[in-house]
This record gives C-alpha cells, sequence and structure tokens, in this order.
C-alpha cells in the first residue's frame, strides 16, 4: 500500500494517537487521563511537523551574517516548511496550558474528595 | 477608520481583561470599569452592523500582510449581528449577575472578571476570524477561560470542569486534525482560498476525513448527543455569574463555526455531500433533541433542567443546519439567536428564583407567584419562548425548521420537534404549577424586593424574545439569507 | 469501559489511516503544503524583515495575531491557575478549607552542595535566557522559548533552595503584574500601530516615530519588541503556574 511504502510516518502518528485517546477514555486515575491527552496532543503535534518536512532541506534558517546584506537568491526546496513549525509552537503552548490547568483541578479534587479515582470519587458523590 | 471596529471589537475586551487582573478588589470600582468596556464593545457592535449593512461583507488584513500570508478577518451580515449578539449576552449577563459576586466571588473578583471580559474576546474573535488557525486558538482561550470560570464553584465543579477538560480538548484536538488534513492537500490556512481550492478538485478520503474530523470536534464543543456528557454537570456547578456568559454563548459560538465550515469551507461541495451525511446527521440530531428534553424532564433542579435543555436546543441546530432545504440552514441561525437570549433568561430567572424564594430545587418554588409575579412571568415569557408560542422568536424559528424538514422530506425531525415542544411543555407546566397554585407555606407573605428586582431585569430581557419574535422576518431576511448560499 | 474505549480507538485509528492514503508523499518539496504559501514565506521574508530565522519571521510578522492570543493563552492559564489555587481568605475559603490538610511544616534539611549548584547555574541560565530572546533573529529561539527557559531558571533556584526564599525575592506582587505588562507590551504596540494609521500589528506605520529608517529594519524592532512581551508574559507565568501548583496555592511550602 502506498501508505507503507512512502508514508510510513503517518502510521506512527496514527499509533501514537490511538494511544493516548485510549488512555483519555478507558483509565480510571485522573492523573492517567490526562497524560492519555498530553500523549494524544503529542501525537498531533508531530503530525503537523512532519507535513513539513522536504527530503535533503535544511532548517528554516537562512545563513546570513549580522551585516543586514541582501542574500543571493534563496531556493525554496532547501529550506523545510516552516508553517507547521509555526503553528505548532502556538499548539505546544496550548497544550502546556491545558495541562497546568487540569493539574490544578486535580489537586483540588483531591484536596476535596481524598482519592484521584474517577470511580471513588463518584461513590463519594452519590453517598453524600 | 470605521473599518478597524472589526479588529476593535476583539482587541477592547482583551485589553480589558488583562488590564482588569491588576485592578484592586473593589466591587463598585469594578462594576463600573465593566460595564464602561461592555458598553463600548456594545457600541462597536451596533457600529459594525451599520458597517456591514452599508458596505456589504468586509474584511481586514492584519499586521498589513494580505491573506493567505498573513491572517484575515471578515465579517458578513451575520457575523456582525452575532458578534453585536455576543457583547449585548455579555453586558445584560454581568449586570444581571453582580448581585451573586458577593456570596459566590468575594476576593477573587478581579480575577474572575479578567477571565470573562478574556472569554467575550476570544468569542468576538471566533466570530470574525476567516482563517482555520486561528479559530483554533480562539476556541481554546475560550476553552481555557471558561475551565477557569467553571471550576471556581467549587464543589463539584471541580469533577465536572475535569470532564470538560478531558472532552474539550479532545474535541479541540480533532479540530486541529482536520485542519491538518486540509492543510496538507491544500497547503492553505486561510477559509476563502481553502474553499476555492475544495470547490476546484475532486473530494478524496482526505477531505471527507477532514470534515469529518471537523464536524465531530464541533459536536464535541456543542454538546449534542451521544457526546453531551460534560454539559449537564458543567453549567450546574458553575459559579451563577459564569453561567450568565457562558450558557448562552459558548454552544452557540460552536454552531456559528460549524456553520462556517460547512458554508465557508465546503459550500461548493454541500450539495453532492447531502443525502448521505444530511440522513445520518439529522437522525442523530433529533435523537440528540429527544434525549436532551428527557434528560431535562428528569431533573430536580431547576439550573440542571435548563442546562439538559441546552443539550436538546443543540439538536435543533445541528439538525436545521444539515436539512437539504435552505430553510432549515436559515431556520437554524435564527433558532441561535434566539436561544442565546432566551438560555440568558433562563439563567437570569434562576438568580431571580434564588433571590424570591432561596432555593432553586423545584419544591422550592412554593409561592414564587406572590413572592415576585415580575420573576414568574419572566418564565412564563421564557416558557413560551422554549415552547414555540407565537409572537416570541421561538415559535418562528421552530416554524422555519418544520417548514424546512418538511421540505427535505425529514419527517423524523419534524416529529422530534413536536415532541420537544411537548416536553418542554411539561417541564415548565410543573414549574410554573409548583411557582402559582401551590401557597407558600412559610409565614413569609408578600414581595421580595431583591427577586422583584431581579425578575424586573429578567423580564426586561426577556421582551427582548417577543420584539425579536415580531421582527422575525425581517430579520432573517437582512441578516441570515445573504449568507446562506445555498 | 476499556472495550468501548478499545473500539473508538481501533475505529478512529482506522478512519485516520484510511484518510492517509491520498496524501502526497512524504517529504517531496511540490507538495500542495510546500509549495502554495510556503514558498513565498521562504523567499521573501528575508528581504521583508532582515530576520533569518524564518520561524520566528512568520510567527511575529505574518501570523503575530495568532502569537499574540498565544500569549494571551498563557495569561488565561496563569489567571485561572490562580483563580482554581489561590482560596481566597473569606468565608467562603474556610467552608472549603475544611477539607484541606493542614499544610506541614517540616523544616527542609538544607544541602550545601545542591544550593552551591543551584547558585553557580542560575546567572548562566538566566543569560542563556535572554540570549535566545535577543539572538532569536538569527538562530533557533524566541519569545517562548526565551519566556521557558527564564522561567526555568527560578524554577531551578525554587527546588534548590525553598520556594519561600524565592517567593520573597520574586513575590506573587510582582509576577502578576509583569505577566499582564508582558501582553500589554505586544497589544499596545499593535494599538500604537492602529493609532499611526496602519492596520493592527502592521509595524510599517512605527516609520513615523523613527524617520529614515528602512521598511525592513522597523519589521525587525518590532519582531523584537513583540517577542519582549511574550518573554516577560511567559516566564512569569511559567514560575507562577511552578509557585501555585507545587504549594498548593498556599505560598507555604513547596518540593
Amino acid at each position: 500500500m502506498s501508505v507503507i511504502e512512502h508514508n510510513f510516518i503517518y502510521l506512527f502518528f496514527v499509533v501514537l494517537l490511538m494511544i493516548g485517546l485510549y488512555g483519555a477514555i478507558a483509565k480510571v486515575n485522573l492523573v492517567k487521563k490526562l497524560f492519555g491527552l498530553t500523549i494524544f496532543q503529542t501525537a498531533i503535534i508531530l503530525f503537523y511537523v512532519s507535513i513539513g518536512q522536504k527530503k535533503g532541506a535544511a532548517i528554516p534558517i537562512l545563513e546570513v551574517g549580522h551585516g543586514h546584506q541582501a542574500l543571493p537568491d534563496v531556493v525554496a526546496a532547501h529550506y523545510i516548511n516552516p508553517l507547521p513549525h509555526v503553528l505548532m509552537l502556538t499548539a505546544i503552548v496550548v497544550g502546556v496550558a491545558t495541562v497546568g490547568v487540569a493539574l490544578a483541578v486535580i489537586q483540588r479534587l483531591y484536596a476535596e474528595y481524598g482519592t484521584v479515582e474517577e470511580d471513588e470519587i463518584l461513590e463519594k458523590i452519590v453517598r453524600s | 477608520m470605521t473599518e478597524q471596529l472589526i479588529i476593535l471589537i476583539i482587541v477592547w475586551p482583551l485589553l480589558a481583561g488583562v488590564l482588569t487582573a491588576l485592578l484592586p478588589c473593589r466591587e463598585n470600582l469594578l462594576s463600573a470599569w465593566g460595564i464602561f468596556n461592555l458598553l463600548a464593545c456594545n457600541a462597536m457592535g451596533l457600529g459594525l452592523v451599520r458597517l456591514v449593512l452599508a458596505q456589504g461583507s468586509t474584511s481586514y488584513h492584519i499586521s498589513g500582510w494580505a491573506p493567505p500570508l498573513g491572517i484575515e478577518l471578515k465579517v458578513t451580515v451575520f457575523s456582525a449581528l452575532l458578534s453585536w449578539l455576543i457583547s449585548a449576552v455579555a453586558l445584560f449577563g454581568f449586570v444581571g449577575g453582580r448581585r451573586t459576586w458577593a456570596d459566590q466571588i468575594g476576593e477573587r473578583l478581579p480575577q474572575f472578571l479578567s477571565l470573562f471580559f478574556l472569554l467575550v474576546a476570544a468569542f468576538e474573535g471566533l466570530c470574525l476570524s476567516n482563517d482555520a488557525f486561528n479559530l483554533y486558538v480562539m476556541l481554546e482561550i475560550s476553552s481555557l477561560a471558561t475551565y477557569g470560570l467553571i471550576a471556581f464553584g467549587g464543589g463539584r465543579a471541580y469533577l465536572a470542569t475535569f470532564h470538560y477538560i478531558v472532552m474539550g480538548t479532545i474535541g479541540a484536538s480533532f479540530y486541529l486534525i482536520g485542519v491538518g488534513y486540509l492543510y496538507i492537500k491544500t497547503g492553505t490556512l486561510n477559509i476563502t482560498a481553502l474553499a476555492h481550492m475544495i470547490a476546484e478538485t475532486e473530494l478524496t478520503q482526505a477531505y471527507l476525513l477532514a470534515l469529518c474530523f471537523l464536524i465531530t470536534g464541533i459536536l464535541l464543543k456543542m454538546a449534542v448527543f451521544p457526546l453531551h456528557f460534560w454539559l449537564p454537570n458543567a453549567y450546574t456547578y458553575a459559579p451563577a455569574a459564569t453561567s450568565l456568559l457562558v450558557g448562552p454563548l459558548s454552544t452557540k459560538l460552536a454552531v456559528f463555526l460549524l456553520f462556517r465550515i460547512m458554508m465557508d469551507i465546503f459550500g461548493g461541495v454541500l450539495p453532492s455531500l447531502h443525502p448521505t451525511w444530511s440522513f445520518v446527521i439529522v437522525g442523530l440530531a433529533s435523537v440528540g433533541i429527544l434525549v436532551g428534553t428527557s434528560l431535562a424532564l428528569a431533573q430536580y433542579d431547576l439550573k440542571k433542567t435548563f442546562a439538559c435543555l441546552i443539550v436538546a436546543e443543540a439538536g435543533y441546530m445541528l439538525g436545521g443546519l444539515w436539512l437539504t432545504d435552505p430553510r432549515g440552514t436559515v431556520g437554524a441561525l435564527f433558532h441561535l439567536v434566539n436561544d442565546a437570549i432566551a438560555t440568558l433568561v433562563l439563567f437570569l430567572v434562576v438568580i431571580a428564583i434564588q433571590s424570591s424564594v432561596g432555593g432553586k430545587k423545584l419544591s422550592d418554588l412554593k409561592g414564587l407567584f406572590q413572592k415576585s409575579p415580575l420573576t414568574a412571568v419572566a418564565l412564563i415569557l421564557v416558557a413560551f419562548n422554549l415552547i414555540g408560542v407565537p409572537p416570541t422568536a421561538g415559535f418562528f424559528s421552530k416554524a422555519t425548521l418544520m417548514t424546512g424538514a418538511i421540505a427535505s422530506g425529514r419527517f423524523e425531525f419534524v416529529i422530534a420537534l413536536l415532541l420537544a415542544s411537548l416536553g418542554n411543555l411539561v417541564i415548565f407546566f410543573r414549574i410554573i404549577e409548583q411557582a402559582y397554585f401551590q401557597p407558600q407555606d412559610n409565614s413569609e407573605a408578600g414581595r421580595s424586593k431583591d427577586g422583584q428586582r431581579a425578575g424586573a431585569f429578567a423580564l426586561a430581557i426577556g421582551s427582548l424574545l417577543v420584539m425579536l419574535g415580531l421582527s422575525a422576518y425581517p430579520v432573517m431576511e437582512t441578516f441570515i439569507r445573504p449568507v446562506v448560499h445555498l | 469501559m476499556k472495550k468501548f474505549a478499545i473500539l473508538v480507538t481501533v475505529l478512529v485509528g482506522a478512519i485516520l489511516v484510511w484518510g492517509a492514503t491520498d496524501f502526497p508523499q512524504w517529504g517531496d518539496p511540490n507538495s500542495p503544503a510546500s509549495t502554495h504559501v510556503s514558498d513565498r514565506y521562504i523567499t521573501e521574508a528575508y528581504s521583508a524583515s532582515h530576520v533569518p530565522n524564518l520561524v520566528s519571521a512568520i510567527l511575529a510578522d505574518y501570523r503575530n495575531f495568532d502569537t499574540m492570543f498565544e500569549t494571551t493563552v498563557v495569561f488565561t492559564a496563569g489567571t485561572a491557575i490562580f483563580l482554581i489555587l489561590r482560596l481566597p481568605l473569606g468565608p467562603l475559603a474556610r467552608r472549603r478549607n475544611s477539607k484541606h490538610p493542614q499544610a506541614e511544616r517540616h523544616p527542609l534539611p538544607r544541602d550545601p552542595i545542591l544550593e552551591m549548584a543551584c547558585r553557580i547555574l542560575f546567572p548562566p541560565t538566566h543569560l542563556f535566557g535572554l540570549y535566545v530572546l535577543t539572538h532569536g533573529h538569527y538562530s533557533p529561539g524566541g519569545g517562548f522559548q526565551a519566556g521557558v527557559i527564564l522561567g526555568a531558571s527560578f524554577i531551578l533556584l525554587a527546588i534548590g533552595f525553598d520556594l519561600r526564599a524565592i517567593l520573597a525575592r520574586f513575590p506573587e506582587g510582582l509576577f502578576k503584574p509583569l505577566a499582564a505588562l508582558g501582553v500589554l507590551l505586544y497589544v499596545g504596540l499593535g494599538v500604537l500601530c492602529l493609532l499611526l494609521g496602519g492596520n493592527f500589528l502592521d509595524y510599517e506605520a512605527l516609520r513615523v516615530l523613527a524617520p529614515g529608517i528602512s521598511s525592513a529594519m522597523i519589521r525587525s524592532h518590532g519582531i523584537l519588541i513583540v517577542e519582549c512581551g511574550v518573554t516577560l508574559t511567559v516566564g512569569s507565568v511559567i514560575f507562577g503556574i511552578y509557585a501555585n501548583l507545587v504549594s498548593r496555592g498556599n505560598h507555604e511550602g513547596g518540593l
């Protein structure tokens, strides 16, 4: 299949995504759910970054000194696509922010119920 | 100068939000500051509506770079109306929620209001942006601010927020996967450019999958069955001041995002998708309406009842958007405007009830009509709107949705709408029966001044529903019909 | 629940692989993603702004609206965590705090080797953070990376010493306004461009402030100012999030 031949990198991203999604849905421990969510987001970041790859190209930083001289012609095929990297900087920051807020909520949950297992918390809620 | 309004309506609440975090915790100062900023946003929203009615759709190039190099903001008649609606709901929600600040928020008021204004800025950005990735960033800011605002409720709000975080992040990530698939096939993120490219090529698997993931991500944010589990708890246990802003707007803006993806990106190919996709999605929406209404029927806490009704309303809009007849889309968008105001009135009524009789369970409502007749009238008014009694706007939105459904041949949707009206009738009759017919059993006879004032405010906003209903057809013709290109 | 999760996961994975079957070949320089817009970024960005690091050029010039909201995301997260964890001291808090375990005030053993190591590491880390900010035009770096390194330098001190000692020097009353200042700097620059007649965040409009400067150089300076704003916010918020998370909101003790 063409996917396995040329685009096997996308299979890695799909497997990682599946692991993260399974963790986020199936795990009962809230911290493990959060880990699953983080793996899920990381898989998407890897997907985007792999879009920008070009065979034999260099990183998107032009080699020029500090003299602000005009560059000779820049050939686009010699540098990888910088746009997915820019987008993923944003996505990484958003991911970190979400993890921070989720950890704060988990801390409050632990202070309130004494456990971070979802089934025990639900039991305590039903009992009270 | 007037075209700068497009960016100002996003930047002003953003600046207000950041500055609010630095202010001291003085209730009067923060109240005046908030009203000033929200009045400015309302003025800008009205100016934007006037601008678009005069000039037609306008676009704005941020940082001076034209798309597809830079990010573009685009305003159409409906998005101008929606951006004004956002600022109006924010203003009324702010004013209506002030009585709960001392009780529920206390010392953290500056930071709470900071998140409030940042949420308004994110909603405005969601409404006006024309870049697919920028929409993701706006979606995430609105989500993060909402997590903070809801978790502040304490107690059961923590678990509800955690579930919301998991489902909201999965939803936003699905949206991002969809954008990624579109990017890898087209190479651009600008919505207008994407529409051109999709209209010109044939729809291969990657495009269909992108649409599928975009829709699923937004369905998670919209809380449509079967992805609705986070919403009732999150909106019930949130502080009252939060649900006044988040309840009316959060799911409705997700609906608007769905509309933009369908019409603005995939608009050219929508007719070819329609038979199968319409069948599946309208069926799902019909089931969702019934599930939402049944959930609402089973609740004894007023706030939770209304939160479950939001799930049902999301079903109306999802089904309406995916009907093959354009009247379905027109009805869905009109219902968006109607439902935003109705949800605001619902939550204002809950606050008024709490001020009048002190509780918000069904059993606490005895004697509400004696204690605060204005609250009871507001309740009846919004009940008429949800059931669909003329001349409230609810009648016109349901009528348009049903006409569209009959024309498309989707009779299950018509039946679901009728059953939902019946369900709403039962729910509100139960509430009104407790409020009016049961005599109050404590010796505190007479009016509650606090409750009357809150009820008067709720009634004033509720009258907007009647005004919207009386001007339903002009509104639909001027603001909604032009953006529906079916 | 586990069976349902496996079913959903396998379904999602299968659909994703099916959708990927008509992707262009990986690494192909003529694929749509690498030709339509990104070509123009690579060929035009240097002449437009004299910034060789193309990622910084796009981040802070072409797509600076996104970056502004990214900075806002960081600020929002810091505020939300503050709201959730730092309980107020009024009657509402006493009701909530009743289930909160008492902060154990055991004195931390002081380790002179650890403290000396942190003391030696802190200035170079801090300096490296500032270097990454200012040299972000020419090498990998930029505002976010610099902000994280600066925040990490404070966290290093907080781990090596006591959180309270660092909070005495870098108190909440300082890092909260600094975070707001960073976002205000960014948005303020955009509003300044508006007031000077251009579009929002259009650095061209700033040329009236420095007559004789070329269009590319004003963009380069605009990018630097914007990155400074980002660094201020990210650095303060990263340390603020750490301080709140590790002390469970009461800033009393930590790791």
